[in-house]
């Protein structure tokens, strides 16, 4: 310990509060991580494909991961037989994205969601 | 003088009213269209749910077999080229291609996402003329990824081309017989 006074005391002060200030410390450091990892979370895209989340309920079990084995060797020799086994891999795979007509902007089209449409003086008058 | 800062008011006042601002359309919103945009945006606040939950299984889906293609069939098929000597080239380039507009495509969706939310997210009865506006511009971002969708299925198709090309080549020349 040191021989000053002054200097003995305010040590004495600092390791009476060192767990509490062990505590905040270490809740400061928890909450940066969380806020870092959140910010990465949102800013990366993950938070929109995370389909844990309970506005995407419906569609959670649709969701799957696609496990099909797909081997096409990055090495070999390139004969008939190869060149037809990836034709065949190909057109398998892409005929699963280029015949799907998904993102249509019909579906947020003035038709289709009737924004501007008055549709109270679509309802028919009760027969007198 | 005056005549200027009468028109300079004039046109703040034109700035600040309640216009919808679409990219290219400005679409004026009279009052009866507010009140309608009052009347029936809770209804399409449910609608564009679905629609937003059908997208986003549409995106995991689509980069899920985008994913496949480029590192399972064209990246392997590139490198086997490469390592037979053949002229891969323009398969190479249409793969560097068809994976920079992927990135487009899931920026592009990312945007369109986050917009889709901001409405849905957003008290419509108290902001119908946020909502219209908000609304509009997630319809350009849901057009801009399908343009992105587009161009991916060209560079699919271009691929395709290129390959069927390479294989008829590589074959006549070690035949010596068209396939």
């Amino acid at each position: 310990m040191s021989d000053d006074p002054k200097l003995a005391a305010e040590l004495s002060r600092w390791s009476q509060h060192r767990f509490v200030m062990l505590i905040v410390g270490v809740i400061c450091i928890a909450l940066f991580l969380v806020s870092a990892a959140l910010s990465l979370y949102n800013n990366s895209g993950a938070s929109q494909l995370d389909f844990s989340s309970p506005t995407y309920q419906d569609i959670r079990k649709q969701a799957r991961r696609d496990t099909t084995q797909v081997d096409f060797s990055a090495t070999g020799t390139l004969d008939k037989a190869a060149y037809d086994q990836f034709k065949k891999m190909y057109t398998e795979r892409t005929g699963k994205v280029v015949n799907v007509n998904s993102f249509d902007e019909k579906a947020l089209s003035e038709e289709s969601l009737q924004l501007l449409v008055d549709h109270s003086t679509d309802q028919s008058v009760p027969a007198q | 003088m005056t005549k200027a800062i009468v028109a300079t008011i004039l046109l703040m006042l034109i700035a600040v009213s309640p216009l919808a601002h679409a990219e290219d359309v400005q679409v004026v919103l009279t009052d009866q269209d507010i009140a309608l945009i009052r009347t029936n945006c809770v209804g399409v606040q449910s609608s564009m749910q679905r629609v937003h939950s059908s997208d986003a299984l549409a995106r995991y889906n689509l980069a899920q077999q985008y994913n496949i293609i480029s590192t399972k069939l064209m990246a392997p098929m590139n490198s086997r080229v490469s390592l037979n000597k053949l002229n891969g080239v323009a398969m190479t380039q249409t793969t560097v291609d068809f994976d920079e507009t992927v990135s487009e495509f899931k920026l592009m969706y990312q945007q369109y996402e986050e917009t889709t939310s901001r409405a849905l997210k957003m008290n419509c009865k108290d902001q119908p003329v946020s909502f219209y506006d908000t609304l509009v511009m997630a319809r350009s971002q849901k057009a801009a990824v399908r343009d992105a969708i587009n161009r991916i299925n060209i560079l699919l198709q271009q691929y395709d081309t290129q390959f069927d090309q390479l294989r008829a080549q590589a074959l006549q020349k070690t035949t010596g017989v068209t396939p």
